[in-house]
């Protein structure tokens, strides 16, 4: 074969790539052709100068260019120093103007009783405490149960003092709607009202329902309208306060990024309501624009500096701080404010090495989890022996919903003795007894464990397929006796099914929490320094791969629904 | 940790896709990682994470390179105006310290001679250069991640390979070889 026509193979022959035919012959031929062994030679001393050639370091800034690149807007602004004071003076003006508000609002409610104007002054910030708190909503009706708002039945009582409280709040939303001056028309609501029963079935019209019918969550409405007249007359720049108030759902705007990405693109996404303005965070690898973090870092820097003003005092008065949180700040420990008992949890979780993988999902693809591939995970983990799968205190919350009607059917199915025992073993110990602080921890468990029990040859059967195709639809949980799915689940399972299952997440466009996923793929999961051994010693074969941390070999799967995002809808 | 681990790698493509500088490489390297982790979710495991990394590299590359290039001639006019280097362009002391002077010194050489003839190859025979033979990706794998067949990257591979050869001395393959071979049969004969 001539030097022509084994050319191409020859420069290509170091890559151990050609076909058999092509490498035999260009063999061959290097044994008969000394020019041809030259090129070659030739040739790999240009590659391998070319390997030699250094390539410089990487510039010690690039993380940090990727981290801010990855931040959320309002964290990259809020670099910024203008911006910081920005948001620092929109934060202390808040504050400042929801304290005056509330003050001046109580005085010019005299027939009200004190203790009705302590619930009304504490109902805004315990209203926002809650949302930031419960990454999943917690039970609206209990929220207002607990603010007091639906007590003693589901309406105010006729001629009840609080009647005229809804009633002047109505009107307000009424005003907006128009168009009207809210001092004149509080004055006009207060002189002139309805009876209070009609208030309260007007009030109740006004309000938008929430998606599961009931009534939108509670919150102080003229507050909010003072908030947003002084912030239109104080803050600095204008414009954007009045392009946010053209529509107060993006007063958020205002208040933390003006243009906040889509939901897959930040930690997650969660809503809260401050002086009654909805406002939108965002988490990104720890960091958080909360508003309330913000305000609690104005907090801190004013009592850091020396400020005469009392900054901590006011923000007591306006309820946004629980003792333990004041604490905290004092001490500047800010970064510690506990958002969610369920954070707690899964913190605990993985002090015991065990691996969470948190799912976040905006509440519209809440009903993915009726085909969700969890209940199929939850009976193969069971079939084989797993350790009973736990639940957060959310879950237990959920399934004590449940255990009432549907339930009774499946649970003589089962066998009663398989609840106890399942809920025996249902979460370790630390996040057993985390789960529900002030809840009782003898909560039902879920019902799927009767669904999951091994003993159920042939629902388990069904799911397992249901799994391989990796969609269950509604008939599973129909069939479990669900009305509708648990807000937060943790299970446990292999890496293997884990993958499985983010991947039918994402495909779904949920938000999986990258790093984890990283450390799934990579085979290694990070466990916390402060692991049981015996969970280390189990999973050696596979250690150092992240970190030089050992993997385990069981995970949990945490799925997080937020609230609504009227953003993204 | 994601970084981390992979900054090394994906800053060193890009330094060599970008014709070594330092800065246009700084930037791919940050566009790749801020691609990747903010598209994570599209990340489905098919190929090893820095496979995919590189592929996110090449692709932002291939999409930019005429901005790039831009930039790169505006850059090197404006040091050749101004300098001693005005050939080779600024000249980024990476030497190893630990490395002999004299040996180091020649693999400087070498080293620069070669990576600047495979710079004044078009872009699409030194991509695949720079991802078959200081990336060690398979046909494979670069026909996967520049979207062309196998039977592509061995034909560009090749003509990059003999262009290297050529500018950096190698005479024209072969040649003499057939020509001996063409006089031996006819001598035969």
């Amino acid at each position: 074969m001539s030097c022509e026509t084994i050319r191409e193979w020859l420069l290509l022959y170091p890559d151990g790539q050609l076909a058999p035919e092509e490498l035999k012959a260009t063999r061959e031929h290097l044994e008969l052709c000394k020019s041809c062994r030259a090129a070659l030679a030739h040739w790999q001393e240009i590659k391998a100068s070319m390997q030699r050639a250094p390539v410089p370091p990487v510039p010690g800034n690039l993380r940090a260019r990727i981290e801010r690149e990855l931040e959320p807007p309002v964290l990259r602004s809020a670099g910024r120093p203008r911006d910081v004071l920005r948001i620092v003076r929109t934060a202390a003006l808040l504050a400042a103007a929801c304290l005056i508000v509330a003050v001046v609002w109580m005085k010019t409610q005299p027939s009200l009783p004190v203790s009705v104007e302590e619930e009304l002054a504490q109902a805004p910030a315990r209203h926002a405490r809650d949302d930031v708190s419960g990454i999943t909503g917690a039970d609206e009706s209990g929220r207002e149960a607990e603010l007091g708002i639906l007590e003693s039945g589901d309406r105010p009582q006729p001629g009840s003092l609080r009647a005229p409280v809804e009633e002047s709040t109505a009107k307000v939303v009424e005003g907006e709607e128009k168009g009207v001056q809210g001092d004149a028309l509080t004055k006009e609501t207060r002189t002139e009202g309805p009876p209070a029963e009609a208030a309260w079935e007007e009030h109740r019209e006004s309000k938008p329902l929430s998606k599961d019918g009931g009534e939108k969550e509670w919150v102080d409405e003229s507050a909010g309208e003072a908030v947003r007249e002084e912030l239109e007359r104080s803050v600095e720049d204008r414009k954007v306060v009045k392009d946010a108030l053209a529509d107060p759902r993006r007063l958020e705007n205002a208040l933390t990024w003006d243009d906040p990405a889509p939901v897959s693109e930040v930690g997650a996404l969660e809503d809260v309501s401050v002086f009654g303005i909805d406002a939108r965070t965002g988490f990104w690898e720890g960091q958080s624009s909360d508003p309330l973090l913000v305000l609690a870092d104005e907090v801190r820097r004013k009592l850091s500096a020396g400020s005469d003003l009392d900054v901590e005092r006011e923000l007591e008065e306006l309820g946004y701080l629980e003792e333990r949180d004041e604490n905290a700040l004092r001490e500047g420990r800010v970064d510690e404010l506990e958002r969610d008992q369920d954070s707690a949890a899964i913190a605990l979780l993985r002090d015991q090495g065990v691996r969470v993988i948190r799912v976040k999902a905006r509440s519209e693809q809440r009903a993915l989890l009726e085909e969700a591939p969890w209940r199929q995970l939850v009976s193969a983990a069971s079939s084989r022996g797993v350790e009973h799968l736990g639940s957060s205190r959310l879950l237990a919350e959920e399934t004590g919903k449940y255990q009432s009607a549907p339930s009774e059917k499946t649970e003589a199915a089962d066998g009663g003795s398989v609840r106890k025992e399942a809920q025996e073993k249902s979460l370790p110990a630390g996040a057993r007894s985390s789960a529900a602080p002030g809840r009782p921890e003898s909560a039902p468990p879920p019902p799927e464990l009767k669904k999951a029990h091994p003993d159920n040859q042939e629902t388990k059967s069904a799911e397992d397929k249901n799994a391989a195709t990796g969609a269950s639809g509604s008939k599973s949980a129909e069939s479990a006796g669900l009305e509708s799915p648990p807000k937060v689940v943790a299970l446990r399972a292999s890496p293997e099914e884990l993958e499985a299952i983010v991947r039918f997440w994402r495909e779904r466009g949920c938000l999986v929490q990258e790093s984890d996923l990283y450390a799934i793929l990579e085979g290694g999961p990070a466990v916390s320094p402060s692991a049981p051994k015996d969970r280390r010693s189990r999973s050696g074969d596979r250690a150092g791969s992240v970190d030089e941390q050992p993997a385990v070999d069981e995970i949990i799967l945490v799925i997080e629904f937020a609230p609504e995002s009227p953003k993204q809808q | 940790m994601l970084i981390e681990r992979h900054q090394q790698a994906v800053f060193g493509l890009a330094y060599r896709l970008c014709r070594g500088s330092v800065e246009d490489a700084a930037d791919l390297a940050q566009d790749t990682f801020v691609r990747a982790l903010r598209g994570i979710a599209s990340f489905r495991g098919d190929s090893s994470f820095a496979t995919w990394l590189h592929r996110i590299a090449v692709n932002l590359f291939l999409n930019r390179q005429e901005s790039l290039e831009t930039r790169r001639r505006r850059t090197q006019a404006s040091l050749c105006t101004s300098g001693p280097d005005c050939e080779d362009g600024a000249v980024i002391d990476v030497a190893d310290p630990a490395m002999d002077p004299a040996e180091r010194a020649a693999n400087e050489e070498e080293g620069a001679r070669a990576l600047k003839a495979l710079d004044e190859l078009s872009t699409e025979r030194r991509i695949v250069v720079v991802l078959c033979d200081l990336e060690g990706r398979s046909y494979e794998e670069i026909a996967q991640m520049l979207g062309i067949p196998v039977g592509t990257v061995r034909s560009r591979l090749f003509r990059a390979r003999e262009d290297l050869r050529q500018k950096l001395g190698g005479g024209s393959m072969g040649v003499d070889e057939e020509v001996r071979a063409r006089e031996g049969k006819g001598l035969k004969a």
